[in-house]
């Protein structure tokens, strides 16, 4: 195990691309841990008023000319002829910025009064929206870090499972031999060759669908699983196949350890540095599908968000034109993906005996 | 395509048609029309394609966009009233007892192959195809009373005579919606073979109707080519032949989505506009050359549903559980629901501005059988607040509401996935319920799995659905009657389990018992005040309907109800 | 070889029944029928929706209902889609053109790049060219084709129109002047609304054949028979085209098979974002629709493509390496 750490870290100082990730990937998961703090408001805290309001201007400077720390203005929109969205900000008063606030790392302080003039009747409601507001007004970005919780922990989680179903089916074909693996290897066989996508719908038209969002959230997960298993159980029943044939192991049994014994202290052992590149390696399939189950409304659903969700909204090219903002979830997952290639790819080369480099 | 299906809807906004507001009813509301001159070629779009050209056999709204300019009926529908007017027969008379129609034929009429058409095709088409239980048509299943179905006979070579078993008020509407079929033709086809006669591989020359176009090449799946048809009986107000166009284009588009895309690069002529798209399609009306037309509200309107189904299932289970039945069948419950949707955020947020509210069942659109005296459906949060305290429901200080039996109150809200507009409004009305106390769980399937829990599994607490409607209520009779499949809240009853249910099924048997316009709209009426007062459906409102004509078209007068390009007659292209 | 080939096409047919029985149960499970928009249709009698469900046996128990299906698919017929209210045989007919121009064109598109940029990478090996290709190419493979697909449309939406080339069109097949188009147009416009889906299917390629590439012809480049003919004096260009890259591309030509194999599922998503009309949203559709006979015949069609595409990759395999042998 140590050794592994120890080449892992040589793979990160050695690859600059893959520490690069390291360090995006790390930055990630921790915003995704922290994102109740980071995000400025809760993921379905909307505000009906500034439907599609577009990322907030900050200011620093007040109608008076006098200069402030950065604030931001409260905003409203009437509808033009063309029922577009026009927005204009209500300079009776700003709204500063505020660290720490409220428990969230930024948040906005209480309306000063612009000097010389009369806060408006209802006094307006100042939002902080870096990245924009979706249809109801809520925050994009608080949205995305939200998000971020389900859309990097599905991939890890699936793999994980996966990996699990794997070792357990290929190792019994592997071992078992016979018709136990004629028959192990026939189903995934049936299961690799309907096309992912349809199984992918088809398993998910399968399941009731107005269950809790965790355990939709576990669902999810599994028939992604599900889809990703049958590929590695055979690779995996190939590889314990040669092991049996290999002389320790002929030898262990020569001295009359139990098989099961022999499959666990043994054969899968052998198999680890193989399962743990592979499973980096398959994150950012699972990353996507669940984004594409999302993009189509079948997957994560709201008021829950994932990326997938969120670009759900940047489906039409009205949308796009009209609120180019939706698009960011994209470039999240786009780099979660990136990093998670990446380092998987940097793993297999140095983890891969055979690898070229 | 002036027909318009009762259906629920995958998407709110199908195209279908609109009025503009305020004309009630009365026939001969049509504005002025042009002289026009003949020539031209009008280009629109149908999505999906024809199935079949027999307008007969199972109606698809697909197939109608080719089948009606084929062929033509006794009546028409008047586009601004919905009532009917006349088509192949200039009048009609209905005896004392309600039961006699009489039709009278225009004289001289020609099917588009030129042989004439009298009143021996009218009762072939009828007695041989329609009534023909070897004939899938759903028209047979509507007229029929215990098995027993009109008699249709010829009085003389212009006049047909309908003995019906009962009285059945929209009789004349639905005398419109079959076109007259040429014997000479077809009576070598009747029975099973009628079926499959007409079909999409059909040589054009044999497609014999009385329409005022006529196929002359279908491209399979791609396009429909149809020509002016010289024997239509019409003429305009200075005895030119109708109708002016020499061609229209029918091409086929896959979806809404596709359709747009043609519109924007000029190849098709019409568009229905729907409120998502406006802010795109509106600022290119200059260089499009084109105009969008807002018409008021279609006839789909959105709603909310409750679960009031007191049946067990075959395990002897109940369908609800008891504690959300009895929310669900609590009146107070279900106003107060009502009262605390915030309908003008939807519009603005969903609809970009572009609807108005609802104030019952039926869309103000909907012509002559609208009731116009209830007031609109707004949002009152005291009278939602109200409506709970007299129900015995409380506000526990944890902000959790419960019912008198201390039961928090939790429910899942359920749609259809396929539609991003409709979960834009469902996280609307859960945050709206949610100022309440009461927990709302959003869940969205996808279309026919929740149809397939409306119809036959019954698991399902709330549904958010749409629905769009025609002009003729009895038409949608099977959402009002308790025995009706389409009874969302609580389907094929026995006996009915309110008193109010009762009554609604004493008024669509009042309506459709008469054949007394007066009689029929008062029964309507209290129909639509009842649905109010009950609200067993939580009316959303209606999203505007809008469609956007190229302007060098003539005689252009879009309703909700015709649709944009409705007596397609009469459309000239200007010189 | 004849023998090969015609054991491996019978042992597709359990395969291939294997797949339908899974995909027919899990149609089966999931709720809802093809008839919901009759059913959810208060103008539609009952009487009429039980004709129809006798008709198409859908009162009938699930097995017996698989085996009329599969009974009827076996002579040829494969049903008729409630969605499309048209023969199945028809609908897929109508889009298999449209996915595999697409499928076409990408693959020849990503492999005109990738098999390039591979030898290129592979004999500057290390250096900055390598990295270049394979961060270049890793950027492709990460971005999801949904989201490369959005960000093509809407940068061709906001984009003014190129000279000689026009606006690039947002989706759809081909233009709608297309009918009164020369034929050297036509093939041009259907060429230019190519080429946003073509793109989006390419880059995820790329990344993928340009590694395969590049490892294998640094493995060829060591083998003895190139120094030898580097020793022989041949020039540079011919050692590597004619020598080493004819070796070299032995598991390339594998993956063309898999690139076939793949073609119906990978291009759905991209299909379904640029509203082009091929058999990836029609799958999408028809799931979604519960269209019975046409997700039968779509899922079986993608495995049939899937079980194929390996035959061929084994074959092309056979026919460019004398070493294997097909038995």
């Amino acid at each position: 195990m140590n050794r592994a750490v120890l080449r892992f870290r040589s793979v990160l100082s050695s690859n600059t691309p893959a520490r690069i990730s390291f360090w995006v990937l790390a930055a990630l998961y921790l915003a995704a841990i922290f994102a109740p703090w980071l995000a400025p408001y809760a993921g379905d805290d909307d505000a009906r008023a500034c439907s599609w309001a577009p990322p907030s201007e900050i200011h620093l400077r007040e109608a008076d000319g006098s200069w402030h720390l950065p604030f931001v203005r409260a905003v409203s929109y009437t509808f033009d002829d063309d029922a577009r969205r026009v927005w204009t900000e209500d300079s009776t008063c700003r709204f500063p910025l505020r660290l720490f606030r409220d428990g969230h790392l930024v948040g906005l302080g209480e309306a000063i009064a612009t000097p010389g003039r009369r806060v408006s009747d209802p006094s307006p409601a100042g939002r902080l929206y870096l990245l924009g507001a979706d249809a109801r007004g809520r925050d994009l970005l608080s949205r995305i870090l939200y998000g971020s919780r389900v859309s990097l922990t599905i991939g890890v989680v699936g793999v994980a499972i996966s990996t699990l179903i794997a070792l357990v089916v290929g190792g019994i074909a592997g071992f078992a031999g016979g018709w136990v693996d004629g028959a192990l290897m026939r189903l995934c066989e049936v299961v690799m060759l309907v096309p992912a996508f349809y199984l992918l719908m088809l398993l998910r038209a399968a399941l009731p669908l107005d269950w809790d969002s965790r355990v939709v959230y576990f669902y999810i997960i599994l028939i992604l699983s599900f889809l990703g298993w049958a590929g590695l159980a055979r690779i995996l029943r190939g590889m314990i196949q040669s092991l049996r044939q290999s002389d320790f192991l002929a030898a262990s049994r020569a001295l009359g350890l139990s098989p099961w014994r022999i499959l666990w202290r043994h054969a899968l052992p052998q198999t680890f540095g193989f399962l743990s590149v592979q499973a980096t390696l398959s994150i950012p399939g699972y990353i996507v599908a669940e984004s594409g189950l999302s993009l189509l409304g079948l997957g994560i659903q709201d008021p829950q968000t994932s990326w997938g969700n969120l670009l759900e909204e940047a489906m039409s090219i009205a949308e796009i034109r009209l609120h180019p903002w939706t698009l960011l979830p994209g470039l999240f997952l786009f780099a979660a993906v990136l990093s998670w290639n990446l380092l998987g790819d940097a793993l297999r080369d140095a983890f891969d005996p055979r690898s070229l480099s | 395509m002036s027909k318009i299906p009762l259906a629920l809807l995958a998407t709110v906004l199908l195209a279908s048609c609109h009025s503009t507001e305020g004309k009630p009813g009365g026939p001969g509301t049509a504005h002025s029309l042009e002289i026009g001159t003949p020539g031209g070629k009008l280009v629109i779009a149908s999505e999906g394609g024809p199935k079949t050209f027999n307008p007969i056999v199972e109606n698809e709204s697909s197939s109608s966009d080719f089948v009606g300019l084929i062929f033509s009926g006794l009546v028409d529908a008047d586009a601004h009233t919905g009532l009917p007017k006349p088509g192949l027969a200039e009048s009609w008379t209905v005896d004392s007892s309600g039961k006699v129609f009489v039709f009278h034929l225009r004289p001289g009429l020609k099917f588009n192959d030129g042989t004439p058409l009298g009143a021996d095709d009218v009762v072939f088409t009828w007695t041989k195809l329609v009534f023909d239980t070897a004939v899938q048509c759903a028209m047979r299943d509507i007229l029929a009373v215990d098995g027993k179905l009109p008699e249709v006979r010829a009085l003389d070579a212009l006049t047909v005579e309908f003995r019906l078993p009962t009285v059945f008020g929209p009789f004349v509407s639905a005398v419109g919606g079959v076109p007259i079929l040429s014997k000479a033709r077809l009576s070598g086809r009747t029975g099973h073979a009628f079926n499959s006669a007409y079909g999409i591989d059909t040589p054009p020359d044999s497609l014999v109707g009385t329409g005022p176009f006529k196929l002359s090449r279908y491209e399979g799946g791609s396009r429909g080519v149809f020509v002016r048809n010289p024997f239509y009986w019409k003429k305009d107000a200075k005895g030119q032949d109708l109708p002016y166009l020499d061609t229209v284009l029918v091409t086929v588009v896959q979806d809404q989505k596709s359709e747009v895309l043609k519109f924007k690069a000029g190849e098709i002529d019409e568009l229905d506009v729907v409120p998502q798209d406006f802010p795109v399609i509106k600022p290119l009306e200059q260089e499009g050359k084109f105009t969008v037309r807002k018409l008021g509200p279609t006839l789909a309107q959105l709603f909310l549903v409750f679960n009031q189904n007191m049946d067990r299932d075959p395990v002897g289970r109940p369908y609800v559980d008891p504690v959300k039945l009895a929310w669900f069948r609590d009146v107070h419950f279900r106003r107060a629901v009502s009262w605390a949707i915030d309908r003008k955020a939807i519009r603005d947020i969903v609809w970009n501005g572009l609807g108005s509210d609802a104030n019952g069942p039926f869309s103000p659109s909907s012509g002559y059988w609208w009731n116009s005296k209830l007031p609109p459906l707004v949002r009152n949060l005291d009278s939602a607040r109200a409506e709970l305290a007299a129900g015995g429901y409380v506000l526990g200080s944890d902000g959790k509401l419960r019912d008198p039996k201390g039961n928090p109150i939790k429910f899942t809200l359920l749609t259809n996935a396929e539609n991003q507009s409709r979960i834009e409004t469902a996280g609307l009305v859960r945050k709206d319920l949610t100022s309440l106390g009461i927990d709302v769980v959003f869940t969205q399937v996808e279309f026919n799995a929740l149809v397939s829990r409306l119809d036959a599994t019954f698991d399902w607490d709330v549904v958010m659905l749409g629905l769009t409607g025609g002009s003729e209520p009895h038409f949608g009779a099977n959402v009002w009657i308790s025995s009706g499949r389409t009874h969302e809240w609580y389907p094929r009853q026995r006996t009915p389990s309110t008193p109010w249910e009762r009554e609604l099924d004493s008024l669509v048997s009042a309506g459709v018992r008469s054949v007394d316009t007066t009689v029929r709209k008062r029964a309507y009426d209290r129909l639509q005040a009842v649905v109010r007062e009950e609200q067993p459906m939580v009316y959303l409102g209606h999203p505007e309907y809008m469609t956007a004509v190229r302007d060098r078209f003539g005689n252009v007068d879009p309703t909700p109800l015709g649709g944009a390009l409705h007596d397609i007659e009469e459309i000239f292209v200007k010189k | 070889m004849k023998l090969f080939v015609l054991r491996r096409v019978l042992a597709m047919v359990p395969m291939l029944l294997g797949v339908s029985v899974l995909s027919f149960l899990l149609l089966q499970l999931s709720p809802g029928d093809p008839l919901s928009a009759q059913r959810g249709n208060p103008q539609v009698p009952d009487a009429l929706i039980h004709r129809i469900e006798t008709e198409y046996g859908f009162d009938k128990p699930v097995p017996e209902q698989y085996l009329l299906w599969l009974s009827r698919t076996v002579r040829g017929d494969l049903g008729y889609s409630f969605k499309y209210k048209r023969p199945v045989a028809d609908v897929i007919r109508e889009r298999v053109g449209a996915t595999l121009l697409l499928a076409v064109f990408s693959s020849l598109l990503s492999w005109l790049l990738a098999v390039p940029l591979g030898v290129w990478a592979a004999l500057r090996r290390g250096r900055w060219p390598d990295r270049l290709v394979s961060l270049t190419a890793f950027v492709g493979m990460s971005l999801p084709s949904f989201f490369l697909a959005l960000l093509l449309l809407f940068a061709a939406s906001v984009a003014p129109p190129i000279p000689g080339f026009g606006r690039f069109p947002i989706g759809g097949l081909v233009s709608p002047e297309f009918d009164q188009l020369s034929l050297a147009a036509r093939v041009g416009d259907v060429l230019r609304h190519l080429l946003i889906p073509g793109l989006v299917l390419a880059v995820g390629g790329v990344a993928g054949l340009q590694r395969v590439t590049r490892g294998s012809m640094l493995e060829t480049l060591r083998q003895p028979f190139v120094l030898a003919a580097r020793a022989r004096g041949l020039s540079q260009g011919s050692v590597l085209w004619r020598h080493a890259f004819r070796n070299a591309a032995n598991p390339l030509i594998t993956l063309l098979g898999f690139e076939f194999s793949a073609l119906l599922s990978g291009a759905a998503f991209t299909e379904i974002i640029t509203s082009w009309p091929g058999l990836g949203l029609v799958a999408l559709e028809a799931v979604r629709a519960k269209d019975l006979f046409l997700v039968m015949a779509t899922v079986l069609m993608g495995s049939f493509l899937l079980l194929a595409g390996n035959l061929i990759s084994d074959i092309l395999h056979a026919w460019n390496d004398p070493r294997v042998k097909l038995s």
